[in-house]
């Protein structure tokens, strides 16, 4: 991939001008999206980030996060919640449709809830609701045509953050998304979002059409939150494989959103008349450390590799300087983040070397896994091996493919990985994602009773200053365990087309076609 | 002539058998479970081993071997794990994108390599003959994928005369599915004609060293009826099998240049079925080239015998 890249970025030197192929862009026109795979299937419950991305313009979550990843309105407009915090009574948008016309109501809710529900494991977000975690939707019921009630076990500070939990899905759809014989219609599904299905060529494009009727809720937009309104006719995510040859479509003029541009590559973007958007990521980068391992299960030698890595310096190259190292579980994007939360065991080679002559550390191999498919784990993997060899660690990289990786982290097959971690928009859940019994999960990383019942604590706790507390212990407790290394909170960089106006980036991290302009 | 077609069909069904086994062998030795990847950083505990029971993954080998194998004879390949598609219409659409960019390649190729090769080795040691050679040998080694990103920088970006990115269909647009194919299509011409120029000479600077060419000249007949009715066909015997060669292994090996020019078509979706794991459609995939692999040097056999009769004695 470097390869291509030098050679893209030798021919795009000396380009006086993008010649574009496209056609003249106009008000209204078609917004052209890069998509690196096709999207899996259009039902919500085979998914992956490509798929949620394209979904979330035909669908619509009851509530969705915001920028500063609160919870807002979107296809309710309003909710109370009981005193005793189990109740919580949605009120639908006014005005709120279908694509195919129809009033979306709290009867279509329910139905999308219990069909959710009635596939069980198949829809991965079910061990969210079904008590297998904690918590548990006891009943969801329609009190009138804009009124839906869920009822759950216990007060839980989650169950709004789950609603409107990207990878989840938890959208409305009308029932006649299915058909007779109970199947999902996947090239038809028919939502309330401010676009609709117009084609899905697979392994091409899915094209999406400006849905005319729609009535936006009455908020800002922000994040997935508030006025979805569509300012372009149609939004095309067009699937293209190759990094190289996507950035040269956006600098012809034949796509307007790359969205994940390496930060390396942000001047030769901006050379080429592209508009670079960036803001705070959530996607986790870290090191991943096998605490089972002999030689890593003491505290003191994981503390003498972390004083041997300069992250402050990882984080700065990594991240172009667009964000600073955070190991911890709050991100910089999170409302509950203040610099408490980057308290780490600081750079230090010669406490390191002091550290490895105490515990008798004779130069026994560490590996490092790695991989190529993601360039940050695969660079953040080198920088690590150079600074340990550095200071006397016999680090050796060992490059894999993804799914081995991957493989090795489900089943704790490693001492330490260079990992990267899918967006979690509440801190709660990334430390759910950590916590827990490796004989039970081997891909827990944090086996700590003490810290897994301030968790437990995190997600019944309503109140965000209670909540924050309860964190700054966790992330203290980490301090002294030093079970997981994070990097830092990967930021987010799309470039953009110079005819598009109104675009930007959020912490959720997947393009958004609502808000956007072409212009001439 | 009916007893070779029937040997060779008879031959091809131990090749296949073969190969079903070892595709099936190699699919499972590479680490990496397609749960695991379904699910990703997402996957709560006990999931991963559901879905792999769902998948039919925790039966033993053997079972799992057999039970696909049987579907394969019924004619069902089953569906993808990552999308839940059939597997087999899936393969014959991506087939057909990738036959349109691979049979018009070939033709292109031995329609300029097979005279430019004959043309070199008929003036074997000439200036031209060095150009060409000299031409054949550069694109010989130049990789497809350097190749295709040069293209489309310099058609693509600069000039603007080509599209960069997407694909139409021939059958939907003809004239701007040719607009779409030319840059994939050249990349392939380019790399392929190399090797055909080479074999095309080589074998004709053979046949001209023959006793009956020296007798063709000895009758008075000119250098260009010497080489086009006497020597092109003995000569390009041996080219006519490397281009069927080509053509199978371009079907296996476009893989590359789809993902360049981002091709829908039947490498990329090996490549993907690949890193997804997705057991279905990566054995089917194998399985369809190796099938179309044997096809194409069937035929090449068949024909063969039109080219040098020596052959079907």
């Amino acid at each position: 991939m470097k390869l291509t890249s030098l050679i893209l970025a030798a021919g795009l030197a000396a380009a006086t001008g993008a010649a574009a192929f496209a056609e003249t862009a106009t008000e209204g026109g078609k917004l052209v999206i890069r998509l690196n795979a096709d999207i899996r299937a259009t039902d919500g419950v085979n998914r992956d980030g490509n798929t949620d991305m394209v979904l979330h313009h035909i669908f619509e979550t009851l509530v969705a996060y915001r920028d500063d990843l609160t919870i807002g309105p979107l296809l309710a407009e309003s909710w109370t919640v009981s005193e005793d915090g189990r109740v919580y009574t949605f009120t639908l948008r006014e005005g709120a449709k279908f694509h195919n016309g129809a009033p979306v109501t709290a009867q279509d809710v329910v139905w999308n809830w219990e069909r959710k529900v009635s596939q069980g494991a198949d829809w991965f977000c079910n061990a969210y609701f079904d008590g297998s975690q904690g918590m548990k939707v006891e009943s969801v019921a329609a009190a009138d045509d804009r009124t839906v009630v869920f009822t759950i076990d216990a007060p839980n500070a989650l169950f709004l953050a789950q609603l409107a939990n990207i990878q989840c899905n938890a959208w409305v759809a009308h029932p006649d998304s299915v058909a007779a014989d109970g199947s999902w219609k996947a090239e038809a599904p028919i939502g309330s979002g401010p676009f609709q299905m117009a084609e899905w060529k697979r392994g091409q494009y899915v094209e999406l059409q400006k849905f005319q009727d729609y009535v936006p809720v009455k908020a800002p937009m922000s994040g997935y939150a508030g006025d979805r309104s569509a300012h372009v006719d149609a939004v095309r995510f067009l699937v293209i494989p190759d990094t190289a040859a996507a950035e040269a479509a956006l600098y012809a003029g034949q796509i307007d959103v790359l969205p994940d541009l390496e930060p390396a590559n942000i001047p030769e973007a901006e050379k080429n008349g592209a508009q670079v958007v960036t803001g705070q990521g959530l996607g986790f980068q870290t090191v991943l450390v096998q605490t089972a391992d002999p030689l890593l299960s003491d505290v003191r030698m994981r503390k003498a590799i972390i004083q041997a890595i300069d992250f402050k310096q990882i984080a700065e190259l990594r991240s172009g300087g667009l964000t600073g190292f955070n190991p911890s579980m709050v991100a910089q994007a999170s409302s509950f983040f203040d610099e408490d939360f980057l308290e780490w065991p600081a750079y230090d080679p010669a406490a390191s070397a002091a550290l490895l002559a105490e515990i008798g550390y004779k130069g026994e191999p560490i590996t490092i896994q790695t991989n190529t498919r993601y360039q940050s784990m695969y660079e953040v993997g080198v920088l690590v091996q150079a600074m340990l060899q550095a200071s006397g660690i016999n680090a050796q990289l060992e490059v894999l493919d993804w799914a081995t990786q991957l493989d090795n982290y489900s089943s704790g097959k490693f001492q330490l990985q260079s990992f990267s971690y899918s967006p979690r928009l509440d801190p709660s859940l990334l430390y759910g994602l950590f916590l827990g019994d490796k004989a039970e999960r081997a891909s827990t990383q944090w086996e700590s009773p003490e810290a897994m019942q301030l968790y437990i604590e995190s997600t019944q706790t309503s109140d965000p200053e209670a909540r924050k507390a309860l964190f700054k212990k966790l992330h203290a407790l980490l301090v002294q365990d030093l079970a997981v290394m994070g990097v830092m909170y990967v930021p987010q960089v799309d470039a953009v087309g110079s005819a598009v106006s109104g675009y930007d980036v959020w912490p959720g991290g997947r393009a958004r076609g609502w808000g956007v302009s072409k212009t001439k | 002539m009916l007893k070779f077609l029937l040997t060779r069909i008879a031959s091809a069904v131990p090749t296949l058998l073969i190969v079903t086994a070892a595709i099936f062998a190699l699919m499972r030795m590479i680490p990496g479970d397609p749960a695991v990847l379904m699910l990703g950083d997402m996957a709560q505990p006990g999931q991963v081993e559901e879905l792999r029971q769902r998948m039919g993954l925790d039966q033993p080998l053997p079972i799992q071997f057999v039970t696909w194998l049987g579907k394969v004879l019924s004619g069902d390949f089953g569906q993808s794990i990552a999308t839940g598609e059939p597997v087999l219409p899936l393969i014959f659409e991506r087939f057909g994108v990738s036959a349109s960019v691979v049979l018009i390649a070939v033709v292109l190729a031995s329609v300029i390599a097979v005279p430019a090769g004959m043309i070199a080795a008929w003036r074997q040691n000439s200036l031209g003959d060095v150009a060409i050679v000299g031409t054949a040998t550069l694109m010989l080694s130049v990789p497809s994928f350097w190749l295709g990103l040069m293209l489309l920088t310099v058609f693509g970006l600069w000039l603007g005369w080509l599209p960069v990115v997407g694909y139409v269909s021939l059958a939907d647009d003809p004239t701007a599915g040719l607009l779409y194919l030319i840059m994939p299509v050249l990349t392939l011409v380019m790399v392929e004609a190399g090797a055909i120029t080479r074999m095309a000479r080589a074998s004709t600077i053979e046949v001209a060293r023959l006793e009956y060419i020296t007798h063709a000249r000895a009758k008075g007949l000119s250098e260009r009826a010497v080489m086009w009715r006497h020597a092109f066909r003995n000569a390009f015997a041996p080219t006519w099998t490397l281009i069927g060669l080509i053509l199978g292994s371009l079907l296996a090996n476009i893989a590359v240049t789809e993902t360049v020019f981002t091709i829908p078509g039947l490498g990329r979706m090996l490549i993907d079925g690949i890193f997804a794991r997705d057991y279905p459609v990566v054995q089917g995939c194998m399985l369809f080239i190796a099938f179309i692999y044997v096809a194409v040097n069937l035929l090449v056999d068949l024909i063969y015998p039109l080219l040098d009769p020596r052959v079907a004695a």
